[in-house]
């Protein structure tokens, strides 16, 4: 049993290792340049634009996300059942959408400076900030409601019962019950800063992710490159090592037994503010992009400009590119959550260290900035099979590298819920072990996969780095077909496949937020 | 009084070992299981009893030892893994599919069947535990005695050798309990099936077991009817573990057992005064009379109203507490004085070293010393 779980969890570890394995030897056989270029004054300067970019969108984001949660969870808000999918809605939307659509909107030339002669060119920190908190608010606000949900009223009543006020309790009991949510609502949007560069490359904020796309893109540099990527990974390592030192050995469960939901805070006068910052944050991340978004679909398809009709002439169409995204996912989350089983099963079934190294390796994975990955897959690519460059295995090995970590994730909830007794009656039944996880643990971890699968087809859809970087020849995907226009300043041509980049994000995001909904499956 | 004829083990474990962590949870265990055959293991939790279940069931690999079912070696040479070895498993919770019908889950051990065997066979047992009735339903929609009834025919329904169950009645209410005990008596002896089942309540050994076997610290203590496993404890950890058991320091003389609590007239098979003539008198609560007197050894300490009768705590003037078992007229309270005298309408069990000792050149009746190597019924602490 071990040893056919050990060979392709073994398999699963190569794939995820070796482009990062191939990144660092590059950075270490050309020592003398990685050196030079890590104690670079410019790299230095990228190191603290990048660490400065992530704190403030990270602490921006976790506050909004977890304000919100609480204002829903905890008060007497009108339509909170409604409020809590649509402020989770947002995560259809890529960030570097939302930057697009703002850029259009507050340049200068853009639809307001048009309009009533506004410009405020989203430009820099602020606007970079904005946007990524914007678009990431969404992991602090499930992560806070659910932590929110599993506090139990009777901590909050033995507290009423010592004396204590609402707004101690808050402090003193709530808020420390709901911290380890808090602090992974800040981890998210950390990385995220850390590993964007389509956003920051639209807003003009130089980060070691916009570095690593210039050198790979205009000036192919590679040992600069790798010097950079390897930065970068010594960074997450930083963010990794703080986050497991923050949340400590601090397990918050309350038992679900004797759960109760809690007793609403009431607003009264508060209540109208309140509902005008849910509805702002709404309307900011969601509802002005899409009717934005659908209004210059429209102008462009109606009455294009010259240069808008010369671009679309030469691109292809955004439908061909919505029907290679929809097969990208939908090959690439089967294969990485498939994948994810065994790896998974050898986990929770017999821990030991080869489950743990590949558990950990799958969470350096999902840490790292995709261009990172990118950069760890050509370097492997070219030198060990240059001929697989720019194909769709390569291009779902990195997905794997980066998103097998919620495969894992899915599966191993699943599994926790299953008990290994059922396992152990099918086989005194007299099944082999195979066939007993046919006919026993597969049906019942279905509504785990499926949960697991939409999150990985949410991420590959929306992913930017590797659709952009790996693409075979002619597969313009919807993230590439977006960003080809926006780069080329031609925004009405972007509207399009941003709308139906969002529509097919929509599907697996109401799978995901119902499964969260239901039995508590991680989003983020 | 031992049963030596025309038996055949269905199941045999001879010097079985095994370890977790290099400490061994099952030591040099040795145990027959007759056809037909309904084996208590007892035991205190952690005592290793739900590890031989597992062993026997092929869920763990012995370290040491061999296993045998229906004549062939499943383990510690050949390895039979579990699917092959032809026993069915009720585990404690049930361990019931949630994803598949009563009938599916009985049915689930038939892939060997043909199709049109298998609804037949599925009915038949579902009759036998009695729930027919019930073959659409799903096991969240079942109680406890239902699910705990399904899990037995789930586990019958293959023909299997033998039945392992794993404190099979410990999920059920107290008042459902005794009920669900007698059924599953009843099922497993109309179907002739020989079964192993692991318990912690001796009262349950006792009513289920054709014999119990008392494990403790992964070694057999004593394997035994039950009634000779109360009457005549081989060990006083077997002794201690059933009912209320006092035990009272008492020196061998030529008169009989001196103790505190007076002479008791019995012999053992002890060279007396020889020095090592200490040995632990077992006293259980209707062994002990009390008589109100004003200058008695015993005062009374407590007093536990237990329905038809009172159990009086009495204290000895060595500090040392006994029980006494009076009826529940009694109007004795704490702080009474009291003549304590030993009154056993039989031959009281004594130990030393823990080892019950013989008494002299006695019937049957009494605890046979020791172990006789290969003797089916006697064991080496």
């Amino acid at each position: 049993m071990p040893w056919a779980l050990l060979a392709p969890s073994a398999a699963v570890a190569a794939v995820i290792a070796g482009p990062m394995v191939f990144l660092l030897g590059r950075a270490l056989l050309d020592g003398r340049e990685t050196l030079l270029t890590l104690s670079d004054s410019q790299t230095m300067t990228l190191l603290a634009s990048t660490l400065v970019l992530a704190a403030v969108s990270s602490v921006g984001s976790a506050a909004t996300g977890a304000g919100l949660a609480f204002l829903v969870e905890r008060t007497d808000l009108p339509w909170r059942a409604a409020w809590r999918i649509v402020l989770a809605l947002p995560l259809a939307i890529p960030p570097y959408i939302g930057a697009i659509v703002y850029l259009h909107l507050l340049s200068r030339g853009g639809v307001l400076d048009r309009l009533i002669g506004l410009a405020l060119p989203p430009h820099g920190l602020a606007g970079s900030a904005f946007v990524i908190a914007l678009y990431t608010y969404p992991y602090s606000f499930l992560l806070t409601s659910a932590a929110l949900r599993r506090v139990s009223r009777s901590l909050d009543e033995v507290a009423r019962g010592s004396g204590l006020s609402s707004g101690r309790i808050l402090w003193t009991v709530t808020l420390p019950l709901i911290r380890p949510a808090i602090g992974a609502g800040l981890f998210f949007p950390a990385l995220y800063a850390l590993a964007d560069f389509g956003t920051v490359v639209l807003l003009r904020y130089d980060t070691l992710a916009t570095e690593l796309y210039y050198l790979l893109t205009a000036f192919y540099r590679r040992s600069a490159a790798a010097a950079l990527g390897t930065a970068a990974i010594l960074l997450v390592l930083a963010f990794l090592w703080l986050e497991a030192r923050l949340r400590g050995r601090a397990r918050y469960h309350q038992s679900d037994a004797s759960w109760k939901p809690p007793e609403a805070v009431r607003l009264g006068r508060y209540r109208l503010p309140a509902l005008a910052a849910v509805a702002a944050a709404v309307v900011l991340a969601l509802v002005l992009p899409v009717i934005l978004l659908a209004g210059w679909a429209y102008a462009g398809a109606v009455r294009p400009s010259g240069a808008e009709r010369l671009w679309a002439a030469s691109a292809s169409s955004p439908w061909k590119a919505a029907g290679e995204s929809l097969l990208l996912g939908v090959l690439a989350s089967t294969v990485i959550v498939g994948l994810a089983v065994p790896p998974a099963y050898l986990r929770v079934r017999s821990p030991g260290w080869p489950a743990w190294a590949i558990w950990a390796l799958g969470q350096a994975g999902y840490a790292l900035p995709g261009i990172v990955i990118v950069l760890g897959v050509a370097f492997l690519t070219n030198t060990v099979a240059p001929w697989l460059y720019g194909t769709l295995p390569v291009m779902i090995g990195a997905f794997m590298v980066r998103y097998i970590s919620q495969g894992l994730r899915a599966v191993e909830t699943g599994l926790l819920q299953i008990p290994q007794r059922l396992g152990e009656a099918a086989r005194g039944l007299g099944e082999r072990p195979v066939r007993a996880f046919l006919r026993v643990d597969l049906p019942l971890l279905r509504p785990s996969v499926i949960a697991g699968w939409a999150l990985v087809f949410l991420n590959v859809l929306k992913d930017l780095p590797v659709n952009l970087l790996l693409r075979p020849a002619g597969f313009d995907t919807l993230p590439v077909r977006t960003w080809l226009s926006a780069t080329d300043g031609i925004y009405t041509q972007a509207a399009l496949p941003s709308l139906l980049l969002i529509a097919c994000a929509a599907l697996p995001l109401a799978i995901l937020l119902r499964a969260e909904r239901a039995r508590g499956v991680a989003v983020a | 009084m031992t049963v030596q004829t025309s038996r055949r083990p269905v199941v045999v474990l001879r010097g079985v070992v095994r370890r977790f962590d290099g400490t061994p949870a099952v030591d040099h265990l040795s145990l027959e299981v007759d056809e037909g055959e309904i084996l208590a293991l007892l035991g205190p939790s952690g005592s290793g009893k739900t590890t031989v279940l597992r062993l026997v069931a092929g869920f763990e690999r012995p370290d040491a030892g061999q296993i045998w079912i229906a004549g062939r070696q499943v383990a510690g040479g050949e390895w039979i893994p579990p699917e092959a070895r032809g026993v069915g498993m009720v585990f404690q919770d049930y361990a019931l599919f949630p994803h598949l019908t009563v009938a599916e889950n009985v049915a689930f051990g038939l892939h060997c069947l043909l199709q049109m065997e298998r609804a037949p066979r599925t009915e038949e047992v579902l009759r036998l535990v009695g729930m027919e009735a019930f073959a659409a339903r799903y096991p969240h929609e079942l109680s406890g005695g239902q699910q705990q009834r399904v899990a037995l025919a789930r586990a019958l329904a293959p023909r299997p050798f033998a039945v392992l169950l794993d404190e099979p009645f410990s999920n059920l209410d107290a008042d459902l309990r005794g009920q669900v005990r007698q059924d599953v008596r009843a099922i497993l002896k109309a179907t002739r099936t020989s079964a192993i089942f692991v318990t912690h309540d001796q009262e349950e050994a006792l009513l289920l077991g054709d014999r119990v076997a008392v494990i403790n610290r992964g070694r057999l203590e004593q394997v035994d009817t039950p009634e000779r496993i109360f009457h005549a404890p081989m060990t006083r950890f077997v002794a201690a573990f059933f009912g209320r058991a006092d035990f009272l320091p008492a020196r061998v003389s030529r008169r009989g057992l001196e103790t505190e609590a007076g002479l008791v007239a019995q012999r053992l098979a002890l060279q007396e005064d020889s020095g090592d003539g200490d040995v632990e008198l077992l006293v259980r609560p209707d062994d002990v009379a009390i008589a109100p007197a004003s200058d008695g050894q015993g005062l009374i300490l407590d007093r536990l109203f237990v329905g038809p009768e009172i159990i009086y705590r009495v204290q000895l003037p060595s500090g040392r507490v006994v029980h006494s078992r009076q009826p529940h007229t009694a109007t004795l309270g704490p702080g009474d004085r009291v003549a304590v005298r030993i009154a056993p309408g039989h031959p009281l069990a004594c130990f030393r070293d823990g080892l019950a000792v013989p008494a002299e050149a006695d019937g049957a009746d009494a605890p046979r010393p020791l172990p006789v190597e290969g003797g089916a019924q006697t064991v080496v602490p």
